[in-house]
């Protein structure tokens, strides 16, 4: 009798929790199936995917709501919208991704435990999060200069992005800041449309590989090099930028340089702090990638610049958020996890 | 024709990927030849709504595919109308000849040529393709809840589709050509575990009808018996398979035992410098717009670095 009652209220207590698992997708004792870090075209995207294949997926926007696009201006090399704003076309895929059945929290994760599964994600709410799978698409930040004016022009004259951005200056004067081979082919890039381009470099040297320096120095385009050399100061109006105050780092004499367009190549910071000593990161930093979407933690997927740092563009993170998503979902089934596989 | 003319890249294929491929490498001033093959427009012209495009909601395979020409278009793209039947792979430039017998040089290439899906071959199965019969679970499945579905093939991609359309109807049958499936028994059991799924061996789809707009029956031989059954369906679900068109480069570029390019470090780099792909012609596993036209934008921007290195 003792026993039999037991049983009963041992099912009791299992069933009811089996449902709060199922069904409610907000409380600290559920189980997520999948949780989506980052709400840039990578995660939202996998929110998407993820959403259409009923995982029910929970996204954290993390602290840069919307990703880099949000702080650009026109895009114009997303397919099928010929020129956008950065602000318009991240928000018609958040609304995407909401409408397919991806939860948006406005929260960002500030400690994760993969050691053990299901995952644990503290956010900054101070709610604890378990789950299944992860897709990481924490980003990068570029490297900013962190000079006066900087932030009121970024996106305004202001760039990090040759790729995106370069074809506004055809004919104009430009400045690449770096003098690493992402600065040497940012150079080469904008010296097929723009009148002329600078280079400022804060060492005594450049260090991008020798071929791709020479190919610069010898450019007609490339009008000036400047050495030991930082940007103090940048000047504008409502139009954008329109000059610059350089200071010499060893002379400290200052310089004023005309310019419409600054191009900063002084690198991308991913965001994966986090996940130090857990994940499998390489020397950059950037998560290593295992079978195009994988990481070092099975169950752990990845998508965006946080992973492919070599492309930087809305449609690569958008093509790797549909591929975490789906490889979620296989991995959720496989390890027999995915609600069709509930007892 | 017969004229002979060089580009520093040409493009492959006019999917999703060829056409984002070309978009990257005209804005990059590489002034790109994109030759468009069989099916300018790729699978995405053969389907209904896409709902998976992001940012776009609801929008139909070709009206997203010819928003994408004209992009490549503005963007500067030079397309040619005609269709890839051999090239020499073996030194630069590269050679490519087209069914016209027209004869082009390029410094790189980008092969975005993509698969084709096995098709049925009986009477309706043209009329009504994209009207009810589809390749794709991923995409469409959720245009079928509750409806009466079909799916044709008893491999691993057969079993995707049943867990795939599980979430959406119960009224699934699978109708095989063998006298078994095919499919690896965890999938059997992924499949059929909790689905109560009819299944119907040695047999075949021979008509398929409908009401004009979309497919309302079918007919199904038994090879064996030869007895022929009328059946009313929603949607026809094909995993027979694709072919990746790759038939051009055979011998020249390291493909799989399935005819697929291999690419290299994650990359679109494949076994010859200089050569890149990307879609569905190197990626048997995900099949996506999406994916698609992310890996052009990364062989465009890979091509772009390759021809900067040998300037």
């Amino acid at each position: 009798m003792r026993s039999s009652f037991l049983i009963i209220f041992s099912i009791f207590i299992f069933s009811s929790f089996s449902f709060t698992a199922e069904n409610s997708s907000n409380q600290t004792n559920s189980i997520e199936k999948v949780v989506i870090l980052g709400s840039g075209p990578g995660g939202l995207t996998a929110g998407i995917f993820a959403g259409r294949a009923q995982l029910n997926p929970l996204l954290l926007e993390g602290p840069r709501v919307g990703g880099h696009l949000v702080s650009t201006t026109y895009i114009e090399n997303y397919p099928g919208f010929q020129s956008i704003l950065g602000y318009d076309l991240i928000e018609s895929i958040r609304e995407h991704a909401l409408s397919s059945g991806c939860n948006l929290a406005p929260e960002s994760a500030i400690y994760v435990d993969l050691s053990e599964r299901p995952f644990t994600i503290i956010t900054d709410t101070d709610r604890v999060i378990k789950t299944r799978s992860i897709i990481i698409s924490t980003g990068s930040v570029p490297r900013r200069l962190g000079c006066l004016g900087e932030d009121e022009y970024w996106g305004r004259g202001v760039s990090s992005c040759v790729t995106c951005d370069g074809l506004f200056y055809r004919d104009k004067d430009v400045i690449v800041v770096g003098g690493g081979d992402s600065a040497m082919e940012y150079a080469s890039c904008l010296a097929k449309y723009v009148r002329s381009i600078t280079i400022l470099q804060d060492l005594p040297s450049l260090t991008a590989s020798a071929p791709m320096q020479a190919r610069i120095i010898n450019n007609p385009i490339v009008k000036n090099i400047y050495y030991t050399t930082s940007i103090n100061q940048i000047h504008g109006n409502e139009e954008g930028v329109t000059h610059i105050t350089v200071v010499n780092l060893i002379t400290g004499s200052k310089e004023e340089i005309k310019t419409d367009g600054i191009f900063l190549a002084i690198g991308h910071i991913p965001d994966t702090k986090i996940f130090k000593d857990q994940l499998e990161l390489d020397r950059f930093g950037c998560i290593t990638v295992h079978d195009s979407v994988k990481t070092s933690v099975s169950g752990v997927f990845c998508a965006g610049d946080v992973a492919y740092p070599l492309y930087k563009q809305a449609i690569c993170a958008a093509g790797t958020g549909c591929m975490a998503a789906l490889a979620a979902e296989r991995y959720l089934l496989d390890t027999k996890q995915h609600h069709y596989c509930f007892d | 024709m017969n004229k002979k003319k060089h580009y520093k890249l040409v493009i492959i294929g006019s999917g999703p990927a060829g056409l984002t491929a070309g978009i990257y490498a005209s804005r990059a001033r590489l002034n790109p030849l994109i030759i468009e093959g069989q099916k300018p427009g790729g699978q995405l012209t053969g389907t209904t709504y896409v709902e998976n495009w992001p940012g776009e909601k609801m929008i139909l395979g070709p009206e997203l595919m010819t928003n994408m020409q004209e992009h490549a278009k503005n963007a500067g793209c030079e397309f040619l109308a005609e269709n890839v039947v051999k090239t020499d792979l073996s030194g630069r430039p590269f050679k490519i000849w087209t069914h016209r017998e027209t004869e082009i040089t390029a410094d790189a290439i980008i092969i975005a040529t993509g698969a084709i899906p096995r098709k049925l071959n009986c009477p309706g199965a043209d009329t009504y393709w994209g009207k009810g019969i589809t390749t794709c679970a991923v995409c469409d499945a959720a245009f079928y809840p509750d409806k009466r579905v079909v799916i044709v093939g008893g491999g691993d991609t057969a079993m995707e589709f049943v867990t795939s359309l599980s979430k959406f109807t119960d009224k699934i049958t699978v109708i095989q050509l063998l006298d078994k499936l095919t499919a690896s028994p965890a999938m059997q059991e992924r499949a059929f575990k909790d689905n109560d799924v009819n299944v119907i061996y040695n047999s075949t789809i021979t008509r398929i009808d409908g009401d004009e707009t979309h497919i309302t029956k079918i007919s199904v031989k038994n090879e064996k018996t030869g007895k022929t059954e009328e059946m009313p369906v929603d949607g026809i679900f094909l995993a027979i398979g694709l072919t990746p068109n790759t038939e051009f480069v055979k011998g020249q570029l390291d493909l799989d035992s399935y005819g697929y390019i291999q690419t290299i470090d994650h990359s679109t780099r494949t076994s010859v410098k200089g050569i890149f792909a990307a879609g569905d012609v190197m990626d048997p596993r995900y099949r996506q717009a999406i994916v698609s036209a992310g890996a052009g934008c990364m062989a465009a921007l890979d091509a772009e670095r390759f021809l900067e290195s040998v300037d």
